[in-house]
Formats: C-alpha cells, structure tokens, sequence
C-alpha cells in the first residue's frame, strides 16, 4: 500500500509537505489539551487559556491544512521533497511549540527568541532551559514543556526509521539494514509501520518509568509523569530548578539512570528484546550495543575513582554522583542532582574528569534512540578505520576490510561516516569560534556549549553547568547554540538539505 | 634469509644512533668554542667539548660499521628518525645533566626535547645562562628544523609510497638526485637563516643575539637569549624582522626554491600557499580588532601581525605578554592546531591537510544531495588519491585524541591547571609552539615530573607527525605478541 493512500486527505491542493504539517500539528493538539486541563485543574496558577488557545490553533491550522491539502502517488520520490516535509514540519511545530509560553507570559512578546530557544530546546530533546526559575510556572505549562520533549523524542524514532536511512550519508545508511523493516529506498508504507511499533515500545517504556517513580516516597503523580516524559526522550527538562536533585533521593535517581540508560539504547534493539522468543540475545549481537555499555561502564569507573582518590570525595556520595551524572550525559539527557548542599556539581569537578566528560558529550547514545551526539556507532567505525591505517603502515598492499560484526561495510559508507565526523568536530569549532569571538564568551563554557548543543544534552560546563541555565549566555548566543541542537538533532546533512529544500519546493499544486 | 634481515635491521638501528651522535656532537663541539674565551663557566666548556669529542667519535665508529644503509621501506624511515631522535634526546639530556645546567632528569629530558623538536618552551633562565648554552639550544632547534625538512623532503619520497603531500612535489621543485636535493636544501636553509640574522642585525640587535635569534626563526624554534624573548627588546624594527622570518619558517620551502628559481606561474597554482596567506591575513585582522593593547592604530597591528606569525608558524616568539581574553582563545587555538605549510619547519595539522579535509567535506555535501556526482579532489592542480584521504583521516583524529589525552594526563599529573590551559599547553607542546595562552603555562613556568615527562612525548609525537611513532610503538608491540603465540605454539607442538 503505498504512502499516499494511507494519509492522503481529498484536499484540492496537492502538497505533501502541508499535509504531513497538518498531520503533526494535529498530533500536537491534544498534548496542549492535555496540559490546558492540568493546568485548570492544578491550584498554583491559571495559564489555562493559553494552552487551550494555543491547542485551537494548532488544531484548527491542522484541520485546514489537512482539508485542504492532497498527497500526490509520487510524493515522495524525490529526496529534496522528504526533507521538504522534515524541515517544514519543524518550523511549524516549533512555531505551534512556542505559543504558550508567550500566551501565559513564560517570556515575555519582546522575547520570543526565547521562547522559541526553550521549544527547539525542547523538540530536539536537548533540555538546556533559558527559564529563570522553573517552579514560578504553572503546571500545566510545565507540563508541556515536559511534552515537547516528549514528542520530540517520537519524531525522531520516525526519523531514524524512516527519512535519516533513506538520506544515505554519513553512515546511516547502514542503520536501514538493521531496522526491522528491510532496506527502504523511499518513505514505504511498511516502515511507517515500523515507527508504529516503536512508538508503542517508548510508550510502554515511559509508563514504565512513570510507574517505578511514583511508588517512591515524596514523588506525586504529576512529578512521575513529568520526568518519566523526559527521560523517555533523553531530553533532560525538569520541573524543578534543581533538577532531581530536588528529591534528595538516591533510589530516584536509580530509576532515572535506568531509564536515561535504556533510551539511550537502540529501541529496535528493545523492540525485538521483547518480540522475539530469544530475546536476551539480540543485545549480545549488537556490537554498537557492547560499545556503548563498555564506554559508560567505564567512565563512570573513571570519574568514580578520579573524584574519590584525586578530588576527595567519600565513596558513597562519590559513586552515586558518578553513576548519576556520567549516565545523564553519555545517555545525552542532561538531568542533574545537584542537592540542595550544592554537592553533585559536576563543573567544580577536577579538569580530569571533566575531559572525559567532553569526550562522553560528543559521542553521545546509539542510533535508533532519543540520545543525541555523535552516536557510538560512528565512533565503532571510526575507530576500525584508525586500526585499519595503523595496520596499513605496516603492510601497506595488506587488505584490511572493516567488519561491524558479520558484516563488512563498504569503502564509501566508511568514508562518508568519517566526514560525518570531521564535520561534527568543524561545526563545534565553528560554533565555539562563534561564540568566543563574536560575543566574548568564556572559552571553556562556548566549546562545552557548542558540544551540548550539538548532541542534544543539556547542561554545560563553565558556567553553563547543572546549577545554572542557558540564560548565561548572551541574547544572540542562545540563537547560535538553538541552530547548533536543531543541526544535531538531524543528523547536520539533513540540516543542509532541509535549507536546500526550504527554497528548493514549497510546491503546490493545482 | 632471516639473519640478513636482522642484519639489516641492526644496521638501520646502528645508522640512527650513528646520526644523532654525529648531529650532537656537531652542536657541542660548536658551542663549546663559542664559550672558549670565557672562564667563567668552566663546567660547561669541558662539558660540551668532552661530549663534542666523544660523541664525534662514536658516531664515526658507528657509521663506518654500518655505512649508509639503502632505505626503500616507509617503516624504515620511520624507524630511523624515531631511534635518532628520541637517542638525541637522551644524550643531550645527560649533556645538560652532567653541564649543570638543569638537575632533575625529567627537567633535562623536556629541554632537550624542546631544543630537537624546536618547540619554545624552557623553565631555564634565559640571563643566567652562559653564551654557550645559549648557543647550544638554539643551534640544536636549528639542526632540529633542517633534520624536519630532511624527513620531508629526502626521506619519504625515497620510500616507495609517499606520505606527504607535500613529496608529490619536492621531486617536481627539487632536483632528482638525492644528494643534490640535500645540498639545495641546506643550502636554501642555510641563506634564510644568514637573511633572517642580517634583519636581525641591520634592525639593531647584538651580533651574538642575532645568530641566536636566526637560528630560532628560521627553524620555527622559538626559544630566547633574553627572557621575555622578543618582546625584551622593545624595537619594532626587531619585531618586523622576526615577523616576516616567522612567516617564511612557516613557509613550504620549495616555494622559497620556486621564488629563487623565478618560476612564479607555479606559486600562483599553489592553493596551500593561498589558504596560508588567508589564514594569516584573517587572524591578523582578528587580532588587530580583539586584542586591545591600547597602543596607536599601527603598533596594535603590527602587534597582531607578530601574533598571528608567531602562532600559524608555531614558533612561540612572545613580544608583550599576550593577554588571550576569552573573546580570541579560541581563535588563537585553532590557529596554533593548523601549523605551518607542508615542507616547513613548522609543525601542527598543516595547512595542507586542511586544504584536504574542506575540499573532502565539500565533495561529501555534494554527494549527499547529488548521490551520482564523481569528483576529484585536486590540490594545487594535483589530484589525491583515495588513500592518502584515508590517511589524512587517521591523522585528524589521532591529532585530537592525542591533544585530548595529553590534556587528560595533564590536568591529572597537575592539579592547578584549568580545562583550557591544560588543552591550551597540551596542544602548544604537540604542534610544537610552546607557550600556552595564558600565564599559568608561559616560558619559564616549571612542571612537576610526569608534566615533563607528558610533553616530551607529545613534543616527539608531533614533531614526527604521529605516525612514525605509532609505527613503531606498533611494531615494536606486535612483535612481543608474536613472540608470545610463537612461545605458545611450540609448546604446543612439543
């Protein structure tokens, strides 16, 4: 069945990218409803109207839109018009995302680059905040906040499965063999399905996450779901100033890293863990898998020895600490437990630490996941490529193919994935210049920003770290840092084609 | 079969020694003239002269057992310089030991490696130091600088495959015969360096400080008779003069050939040259708009000028104390990861590696919204092959990790250093600059010992342009493992 029958409304206009808009915007109706209830219902604050206003228009807008709007058979054959769709329908829930805020009076009118900063903060599931104190807002708005992250954390499972493979560089190509759909050349029907079920296992696993933290004392309801949504979605938004550091609780905090360490991980992986009768052996075959858990194991080893034999802090709190925050950023969520005492800070760690910290915010999750950054992936073939050189050296007419388990990978897409690389560490760079040079930032606070930013994370260090928020940064700054999460976000060639396809087809046809 | 080749490999490792020994006693025998009216500092002449004498004669033992062995093999150029460098670095070490001149080991290990690999760091004091010394230093930067351009130019292109870009076009410069290629370039080096002590001279500097400063300039070395280097002379004049003798340090020599030999249509060709020249046009605009020293308009940019030379060639000069506000530290950083051209003295990325990587990026950004697209990626007219992309990646990113885990092992071996000067010092030290951008890690700052010890080797490692080393820490690995499945397997069988 091909995509088209399947979405397509009788509009008399024919745009397949006004169609897929309406689509999420309808999508993103009811969680505004949702919040708009909360929020009436809560005794703190009355911001209802907003919400409700806002859930009009974006219903309305998608109603039009849907309406109006037909999906053409070969829609979907050109690349430049998928990423038509992906860019288009960023910017407009992006625009729908920011309504709120500036309807309740989050930030103010003259503010809206703000307001805008906190949705793609949100959406691309990054959780850096530039809300001065989190708890003056209402509940529902919170909640909503909490939401984007949420959806943010849905679009992209819909991405990995669906557009990013098709796209064919920087190595995610390979990741269309390993979803349980088969190679997709186009936005197949089938793959939708893929998505679908998927979507069911990050529902089932946010329920899950909900569950366990209400059953812990001095957490409600509304606090399990709040940061169940954002876990989910590595994402890395409290309701709270102070993050889960705010419950004081170390068996929160075990829950939290549990679910920040699943959805880090590939969720086809989680998919087929529970569907198929042999589940457990499914991660023992991931290579990309084994990596990641190696990596955390071992730097939250590190920084857990670093911090209690350099830094001096007692082995209780100095493992806790080190699981907590060492996860929170390897899975690129970005949650802090800076206790009401101020102990947890990761920025007044020693400077050993915080390297491995850097290293651990570039590379990011897996793919597949929420999580953010580079992905392991890219650093697994990475790596075999150096290996492969080093070996070159010493024969150099030796044939050294790079094998990710059984499979061989192609020259090309090895290459493609190493300029992936080099234009991850550019982008940084080009970032940190940027916010050095132009608005004088603190060297420091711009590169680990620029990293934050670009995989998705959250906190930085410098100044930027867990106790603070963005606002930190200059007006201009958090412009900067918003483009760097969106280009993160999608994987940077994405980005480029969607500033192609922006000018390249709006078409609509008659 | 096999005994020939140990033979031949015994041979190589002899050759080596037999080199640094030869350079070592060049330099001391040199410098301990130098010191010879003066009987001050007795210690040190006898020092120098016995080590002369001794080395001179060794290296001559060696090197008529061993000949001059026939290299054909990347690896054993790799193996050649690695072995002569790091034995420079010991014996010249025990010189300064046994000299007096510094008194712990791991002090003596980092200034011998700064003076061999020309990187400007020292935590001796310049005005103490007697002119031998003096001299000493700053000849072993400059027989350090033509042993880089050795390597470059003479040494890998004779191994079957070429590992620079830039040997594609030492051949096409430089004559074909090797011996007179090694004639051209020393002799090409040689009038730079006599130029550059000429503008020294005629700028108003002392005949003694000015044969120091040509050696240091002109190897991109950096290190000072005077101890707030340049800067301690205060004339501009000066600083123009090292200026410029920077800027041509950080130059491809076979440019130089080319300018010499008048063929100036092939200069205009070379696109490394003119992403150099941008390069440094750029963070000199940069400079003269951030760094505010609230002098007159024509001083602050001169003073960029010197900057930016100081920091793209990787020499390390310092004429004020630089005060890198947030606002160009990370400029300033990146300029100083880049590094001169290939085929200079200077060390770091290279420009031409960056040339590679934009042109790559864009050949990938091209292929990702026209997936048929063919195109070549050409440098300076001359297209690169697949593998030398490959190798060009390797190299990125053992650059960062190296810089990253030698920032690692700092900031562990010394508590007091921030994030950015311990990433600032580590990279300074691997593209061998020197100072970093703050105070905290400037020239005359002592570390403790596993700090010496950490960048001696990132210092090594960068001067030879990483993979001969990791050739070698390979190999020589390897060869332990195999021992051990060898052990095994007879044991097996018997």
């Amino acid at each position: 069945m091909k995509l088209s029958q399947r979405f397509s409304t009788e509009g008399p206009y024919e745009s397949v990218t006004l169609n897929v808009l309406g689509l999420a915007l309808l999508l993103l109706t009811p969680g505004l409803i949702i919040s708009g209830a909360i929020e009436w219902l809560s005794n703190t604050s009355h911001n209802e109207s907003a919400l409700f206003v806002s859930a009009t228009i974006s219903c309305v807008a998608g109603l039009l839109l849907r309406t109006l709007t037909s999906v053409a058979d070969d829609a979907t054959e050109r690349p430049m018009a998928v990423f038509s769709v992906v860019s288009w329908t960023w910017v407009g829930c992006v625009l729908i995302g920011s309504l709120p805020y500036l309807f309740s009076g989050v930030f103010a009118w003259s503010n809206f680059d703000d307001a805008l900063f906190e949705t793609i903060s949100g959406f691309s599931c990054t959780g850096s905040t530039v809300i001065e104190n989190i708890e003056a807002n209402g509940r529902g708005i919170l909640l909503w906040r909490q939401l984007t992250q949420w959806y943010g954390g849905m679009g992209i499972i819909v991405l990995a499965v669906t557009v990013l493979p098709s796209l064919g560089v920087g190595g995610l190509q390979l990741m269309a063999a390993e979803s349980p759909g088969q190679k997709s050349d186009k936005l197949k029907s089938k793959t939708i399905d893929t998505a679908k079920s998927l979507w069911v296992v990050y529902f089932g696993v946010t329920a899950a996450i909900t569950l366990l933290l209400w059953m812990l004392p001095k957490v409600s309801l509304y606090d399990a779901v709040a940061h169940a949504l954002s876990t989910a979605a590595t994402g890395g938004f409290s309701t709270y100033n102070s993050s889960i550091g705010y419950f004081d609780s170390f068996l929160v905090e075990l829950v939290i890293v549990a679910g920040m360490f699943l959805c880090a991980m590939n969720f086809n992986l989680q998919y087929k863990f529970l569907t198929s009768k042999r589940g457990t052996k499914t991660f023992s075959k991931s290579s990309e898998w084994k990596l990641y858990v190696k990596i955390t194991g071992f730097v939250v080893l590190c920084v857990f020895l670093l911090n209690w034999l350099i830094d001096s802090i007692s082995v209780g709190v100095a493992f806790r600490d080190s699981l907590f925050n060492v996860v929170a950023l390897a899975s690129s969520t970005g949650f802090g437990n800076v206790r009401p005492d101020g102990i947890g800070d990761f920025v007044l760690w020693g400077t050993a630490t915080q390297i491995l910290l850097l290293f651990l915010m570039t590379v990011g999750g897996t793919f597949g996941s929420t999580a953010g950054g580079m992905k392991t992936f890219r650093l697994q073939i990475g790596l075999k490529a150096l290996a492969k050189e080093l070996k070159l050296l010493r024969h150099s007419t030796g044939e050294y193919p790079i094998k990710v388990g059984k499979d061989e990978i192609e020259e090309k897409d090895v290459a493609s994935i190493v300029g992936f690389i080099s234009l991850f560490i550019l982008l940084v760079i080009v970032g940190t210049i940027s916010l050095t040079l132009f608005l004088n930032e603190d060297l420091i606070t711009a590169l680990s920003g620029s990293i934050s930013a670009m995989s998705n994370m959250g906190p930085a260090l410098g100044e930027a770290g867990p106790t603070t928020n963005f606002l930190e940064f200059e007006r201009a700054s958090r412009g900067i840092l918003a483009a760097l999460m969106v280009i993160g976000r999608l994987e940077i060639y994405a980005v480029l084609l969607m500033f192609l396809s922006l000018f390249d087809r709006l078409t609509i046809k008659k | 079969m096999i005994s020939t080749s140990n033979f031949e490999a015994k041979r190589l490792r002899v050759f080596a020694v037999g080199v640094a020994l030869g350079l070592l006693s060049f330099i001391s025998i040199v410098s301990s003239l130098i010191q010879y009216p003066d009987s001050s500092s007795t210690r040190v002449f006898l020092t120098f002269l016995l080590a002369g004498i001794s080395a001179a004669s060794l290296s001559f033992l060696f090197l008529r057992w061993s000949k001059i062995p026939k290299v054909t093999k990347a690896s054993e150029i790799f193996s050649i310089s690695v072995i002569s460098i790091i034995f420079f670095i010991v014996s010249s070490a025990i010189v300064y030991l046994i000299a007096g001149i510094v008194s712990t080991p791991d002090a003596a290990i980092w200034e011998a490696s700064a003076g061999i690999t020309t990187t400007a760091v020292s935590s001796l004091e310049p005005n103490s130091l007697a002119s031998s010394v003096h001299i000493f230093r700053s000849l072993t930067q400059w027989v350090g600088g033509l042993c880089t351009l050795c390597l470059v130019f003479v040494a890998t292109p004779i191994s079957s495959r070429d590992d620079t870009a830039s040997s594609g076009y030492a051949e096409k410069i430089f004559s074909r015969s090797i011996k007179q290629r090694l004639n051209e370039l020393t002799i090409l080096y040689l009038s730079i360096t006599i130029v550059i002590f000429l503008g020294y001279f005629l700028a108003g500097m002392g005949v003694f400080d000015a044969i120091c400063h040509s050696f240091t300039t002109s190897s991109t070395g950096g290190l000072s008779t005077r101890a707030l280097s340049i800067g301690s002379f205060d004339s501009p004049a000066i600083e123009w003069v090292a200026t410029i003798g920077m800027l041509v340090g950080g130059l491809n020599l076979g440019i130089l050939w080319l300018v010499w030999k008048r063929k100036f249509t092939d200069i205009r060709k070379n696109s490394e040259l003119r992403l150099y020249l941008l390069i440094l046009v750029l963070s000199t605009c940069i400079f003269w708009w951030k760094l505010d020293t609230g002098f007159a308009v024509f001083t602050e940019l001169r003073n960029a000028f010197f900057v930016a030379s100081s920091l793209l060639s990787t020499t390390g000069y310092v004429n004020m104390g630089w005060e890198f506000t947030s606002g160009v530290s990370a400029v300033a950083l990146l300029i100083l990861a880049i590094g001169g051209m290939a085929g200079s003295t200077g060390g770091g990325f290279g420009v031409h590696r960056l040339l590679e990587i934009i042109k790559y990026l864009r050949r990938e950004l091209t292929l990702s919204y026209r997936p048929s697209a063919v195109r070549a990626i050409k440098v300076s007219g001359e297209e690169i092959e697949q593998r030398e992309l490959d190798k060009l990646h390797g190299y990125t990113a053992t650059f960062i990790f190296i810089v990253a885990g030698g920032a690692f092992l700092l900031s562990l071996a010394s508590q007091h250093l921030n994030l950015a000067d311990s990433i600032g010092l580590a990279l300074s030290s691997f593209v061998t600059s020197g100072p970093g951008l703050t105070t905290a890690t400037s020239v005359g700052v002592e570390h403790n010992a596993v700090s010496n010890i950490v960048l001696s080797s990132l210092m090594v490692v960068g001067r030879l342009s990483i993979f001969p080393i990791a050739y070698v820490v390979l190999f020589s690995t390897r060869n332990l493992r195999l021992g051990l499945v060898g052990f095994r397997r007879k044991t097996v069988s018997d």
